[in-house]
C-alpha cells in the first residue's frame, strides 16, 4: 500500500501487469513495478514498489476564457511494450502527451577527455587512449516526453484509448471525438461531434469512448442520457451516425427527478474478449452483449440503497460523482467503487457479490479483507452499517485489475492500496 | 441538521412516511411531489449561480442541471395551462404562516420562503385569479389541480422520502403543514374575503426565476418562451450562467436570504457561497416533516389569521 500526497484521479495497468500507474490531480504521475517473484516465498506475488514519478502536465492558464486549465490527469493508457522502453499517454482537460519510460543501469566510463565526475582533462596530459566502456549503474528510470497532442479539444477530455492497431488513438470531450495518429502531433481528425448549432439546444453530452479491442474501425461513446453509441470508422469519416445505440428502457416504477442524471454514464469499458461492454452508471453496473442493443444482458446494483437520499446527493453535489469500473482478467467478475471507501465486485457466473471496504484501520498487510454490508433500513445489524452513516466524501471512483493475475489495485482519495488474492 | 434543538426521529417516521408516500391516492404524496420539485428547482438555480470557479464548470454537470430545470418547467407549464388555480391566496396564507413561525426580515425573504407553502397542493379546483408575477402559471401550477391528484399512475415520484424546500423549514418549528382539508377550507375563507386581490408580490422560486429573466413582472404566458429562450444560456463562455441572465437581481434575491439557523451538512459541497445557500439536507428536512403530517392536531391555526395582518402582508408582497 502507497500513501500518495495528492488526489488520486486516475489507475492503470500496463499490458503485462507489472507496471501500475497512477495520476493525481497535482498532474503528477506515478509508476509502480511489481517484484520478480521471489521463488522462496511462493504464497505471495511480487510487491509494487515505486518505480518512477514524473510531472506530466502543469497548471495552465486560458487568457482567453481568463480560466485556468486544471494540470489534473484524467486519464492514462499504456501502449502495448514494443523494445525496452515502456509509453504511455496522459491527458489533463486538454493535452494529451505520450511518454517514455525508459530504464538505465549502464554508463559510459573512461572517457579520454573527462574524468569521471565531467571536468575535463587538460588534453597535453592524455598520453594513451581507451575506448570507454558500459559499466553497471544504480538503475535509474527516465521519463521523457515524446508527444505533445495539444489544441485540439474545445471541452474537456475525459476519454482516451488506444486502437488495436496500436497507431492511431481517440481522445474524447464533452461534444467531440479526435482520432490521431501517435507519430502526427499537429492534426487530428474528428470523428465525432455533437456540438448543436444553437448551443442552447444542447442537453446530452459524451461522457465517456473507447476503442474496440480487437476491431480497429469499432469504438463506442456513452452519453450523459444513459446511451450507447458503437460506431464503425469505415462507415464515414464522421461517424456521427452510430451503427448501433444501446438503450434501456426506462424503468415506470423508478422514475424520479434525478432519472437522467442517475442514468448518466460515467465510464464504458470493453470486455477483454470484445463481446461484452460494462458500463457504470450512478446506481449499478450493466453488462450488454453488442449484439443486442435494447437492454443490458446483466445489471447490477452497486448501491441502491442510496436510492432514497438522491436528493441529498443532488444537493451536495455527489450524484455527480463519476465512478469507474472495470473488469478481471476473464472478464468472470466486474468491479467498482463506492463510499466510504467500499468497493464491489460482482462475480458474474455465481451471481455472488462482495462489498470490500479499502482503508488502513480495517486491514492490516497480509489479513484477509472482511465483508462489508450497508443497512438501507430498519434494524441495523451489528457489523453492519447503516446508510447514514456513511461518509460521502471517502469515496472510491478509481479501480483496476491486473490484466492476468487477481491482482487489484484500489485509489481512494489520496492512498493507493493494492489487493491480491491470498494464493494457498 | 434541522434547527438546534430539533430532535431528529428518524427510523419510525421514515418508514411511517414511506408508507404515506406510496400510496397514490393521498394528498401528501401530491404535496411531497410538489414540494420536492420545489426544492430541486431551487437548488438546480443555486446550483448553477453560485458557482464561482477558477477552472470552467464541468459542461456535463451544466447540461444536466439545465435539462432538470427545463423539465420542472414544463411540468410546471403543462399541469399550469390545464387548470389555473387562485396562487396569490395560498401565497399570501403562507406568508402569514411565516410570519407567525419566525418572522422574515425583509420581503425579499418573503418572496423567496413562500416557494414552499405555495406548492402545497388544493385538493379542490379554485377559481382562477390574476396573479401578475412574472408568470402565473408556474406559480399556478404548484397548486396541484384536482385532476392530476387522481391521475398518480406515472406521479409516484416520491418513491423516496420528498424533500420540502429549504424554505419550508423555517416553518418547521410552530408551524407544521398543514392537512388538506384544513388548507383547503382556509383557502376559501381568504378567497372571501379577498375575492379580487392581485398580487404581483407574491412569488414562488419559478415566478421569482422568471422575474428575474424578465427584469419586471409581466404577463403569464409571455414570459414562458422568453424564459425558455433563456435557457440554458452560453455554453461557450461561462457554463455557470445557464439559466438567467439578469446576475444582478439574482444576487440580490439570494443575497438576503436568513441562513444564520442552520449548521452545515458534511456532506454538502464546501464551494464557499454555494454551502451556505444550501444549509439543510433535503431529505433530512422532510423526516422533520413527517411527523407533522401524520399530525392532524394545529395546522389549521396558522391559517385562522388576523385579517390585519394578512392586508399587511400583502402591502409588502404587492410593493416588492
Amino acid at each position: 500500500m502507497a500513501t500518495l500526497q495528492y488526489i488520486i484521479s486516475t489507475v492503470e495497468f500496463n499490458h503485462s501487469g507489472e507496471l501500475l500507474a497512477t495520476g493525481d490531480k497535482g498532474g503528477r504521475v506515478v509508476i509502480f513495478q511489481q517484484e520478480q517473484e521471489n521463488k522462496i516465498q511462493s504464497h505471495s506475488r511480487g510487491e509494487y514498489n515505486v518505480y518512477s514519478t514524473f510531472q506530466s502536465h502543469e497548471p495552465e492558464f486560458d487568457y482567453l476564457k481568463s480560466l485556468e486549465i486544471e494540470e489534473k490527469i484524467n486519464k492514462i493508457r499504456w501502449l502495448p511494450q514494443k523494445n525496452a522502453a515502456q509509453f504511455l499517454l496522459s491527458t489533463n482537460d486538454k493535452t494529451i502527451k505520450l511518454w517514455k519510460i525508459s530504464e538505465r543501469d549502464k554508463r559510459p566510463e573512461g572517457y579520454n577527455l573527462k574524468e569521471e565526475d565531467g571536468r575535463y582533462r587538460d588534453p597535453t596530459t592524455v598520453t594513451t587512449l581507451r575506448v570507454p566502456v558500459f559499466r553497471p549503474m544504480d538503475l535509474m528510470v527516465e521519463a521523457s516526453p515524446r508527444r505533445i497532442f495539444a489544441n485540439a479539444h474545445t471541452y474537456h477530455i475525459n476519454s482516451i484509448s488506444i486502437n488495436s492497431d496500436y497507431e492511431t488513438y481517440l481522445s474524447a470531450d464533452d461534444l467531440r471525438i479526435n482520432l490521431w495518429h501517435l507519430e502526427i502531433t499537429d492534426r487530428s481528425f474528428n470523428i465525432v461531434d455533437i456540438k448543436p448549432a444553437n448551443m442552447e439546444e444542447l442537453t446530452e453530452v459524451i461522457t465517456a469512448a473507447e476503442f474496440h479491442p480487437n476491431s480497429c474501425n469499432t469504438f463506442v461513446y456513452s452519453s450523459s442520457k444513459g446511451t450507447i453509441r458503437l460506431c464503425d470508422m469505415r462507415a464515414s469519416a464522421l461517424c456521427d451516425r452510430h451503427s448501433k445505440l444501446f438503450e434501456e428502457p426506462e424503468d415506470p416504477s423508478n422514475r424520479s427527478f434525478f432519472s437522467e442524471i442517475i442514468s448518466s454514464i460515467s465510464d464504458v469499458k470493453f470486455s477483454h474478449s470484445g463481446r461484452y461492454m460494462m458500463t457504470r452508471d450512478y446506481l449499478s453496473v450493466k453488462i450488454w452483449d453488442l449484439n443486442m442493443e435494447n437492454r443490458p444482458v446483466e445489471t447490477y446494483q452497486v448501491h441502491e440503497y442510496l436510492r432514497s437520499k438522491l436528493c441529498s446527493l443532488y444537493e451536495n453535489d455527489c450524484i455527480f460523482d463519476k465512478f469507474e469500473c472495470c473488469w478481471n482478467g476473464s472478464d468472470s467478475v466486474v468491479m467498482t467503487g463506492s463510499y466510504n471507501n467500499f468497493f464491489r465486485m460482482f462475480d458474474r457466473n455465481t451471481k455472488r457479490d462482495i462489498t470490500l471496504e479499502a482503508s488502513r484501520e480495517n486491514n492490516k498487510p497480509r489479513t484477509v479483507l472482511k465483508p462489508r454490508k450497508v443497512c438501507a433500513s430498519g434494524k441495523r445489524k451489528k457489523d453492519e452499517i447503516s446508510v447514514d452513516s456513511l461518509d460521502f466524501n471517502k469515496k472510491i471512483l478509481h479501480t483496476a485489475w491486473h490484466p492476468k493475475e487477481n491482482i487489484i489495485a484500489v485509489a481512494t482519495t489520496n492512498n493507493l492500496y493494492i489487493f491480491q488474492d491470498k494464493v494457498n | 441538521m434541522l434547527g438546534k434543538g430539533e430532535k431528529r426521529k428518524f427510523d419510525e417516521h421514515e418508514d411511517g412516511l414511506e408508507g404515506k408516500i406510496l400510496s397514490p391516492s393521498d394528498g401528501p404524496s401530491k404535496v411531497s411531489y410538489t414540494l420536492q420539485r420545489q426544492t430541486i428547482f431551487n437548488i438546480s438555480l443555486m446550483k448553477l449561480y453560485n458557482h464561482r470557479p477558477l477552472t470552467e464548470p464541468s459542461l456535463q454537470k451544466t447540461v444536466l442541471i439545465n435539462n432538470m430545470l427545463r423539465r420542472i418547467q414544463e411540468e410546471l407549464k403543462q399541469e399550469g395551462s390545464l387548470r389555473p388555480v387562485f396562487a396569490s391566496a395560498a401565497a399570501a396564507a403562507a406568508a402569514a404562516a411565516a410570519a407567525t413561525a419566525s418572522p422574515p426580515p425583509d420581503s425579499l425573504s418573503d418572496s423567496y420562503r413562500e416557494a414552499a407553502p405555495p406548492a402545497l397542493s388544493a385538493p379542490a379546483p379554485l377559481p382562477a385569479h390574476a396573479c401578475d408575477l412574472g408568470s402565473t402559471t408556474p406559480l399556478d401550477a404548484c397548486l396541484t389541480p384536482a385532476s392530476l391528484l387522481e391521475d398518480d399512475a406515472d406521479d409516484t415520484f416520491c418513491t423516496s422520502p420528498a424533500a420540502p424546500p429549504a424554505a419550508a423549514a423555517r416553518l418547521s418549528a410552530p408551524a407544521p403543514p398543514p392537512e388538506k382539508d384544513s388548507f383547503s377550507s382556509a383557502l376559501d375563507e381568504i378567497e372571501e374575503l379577498c375575492p379580487t386581490s392581485t398580487s404581483p408580490g407574491a412569488a414562488a422560486a419559478a415566478p421569482d426565476s422568471s422575474r428575474g429573466g424578465s427584469g419586471a413582472p409581466g404577463g403569464p404566458k409571455p414570459e414562458d418562451p422568453k424564459l425558455m429562450d433563456s435557457l440554458p444560456g452560453n455554453f461557450e463562455i461561462t457554463t455557470s450562467t445557464g439559466f438567467l441572465t439578469d446576475l444582478t437581481l439574482d444576487d440580490i434575491l439570494f443575497a438576503d436570504i436568513d441562513t444564520s439557523m442552520y449548521d452545515f451538512d458534511p456532506c454538502t459541497s464546501a464551494s464557499g457561497p454555494a454551502s451556505k445557500m444550501a444549509p439543510v439536507s433535503a431529505d433530512d428536512l422532510l423526516k422533520t416533516l413527517a411527523p407533522y403530517s401524520s399530525q392532524p392536531v394545529a395546522p389549521s391555526q396558522p391559517f385562522k389569521m388576523d385579517l390585519t395582518e394578512l392586508d399587511h402582508i400583502m402591502e409588502v408582497l404587492v410593493g416588492s
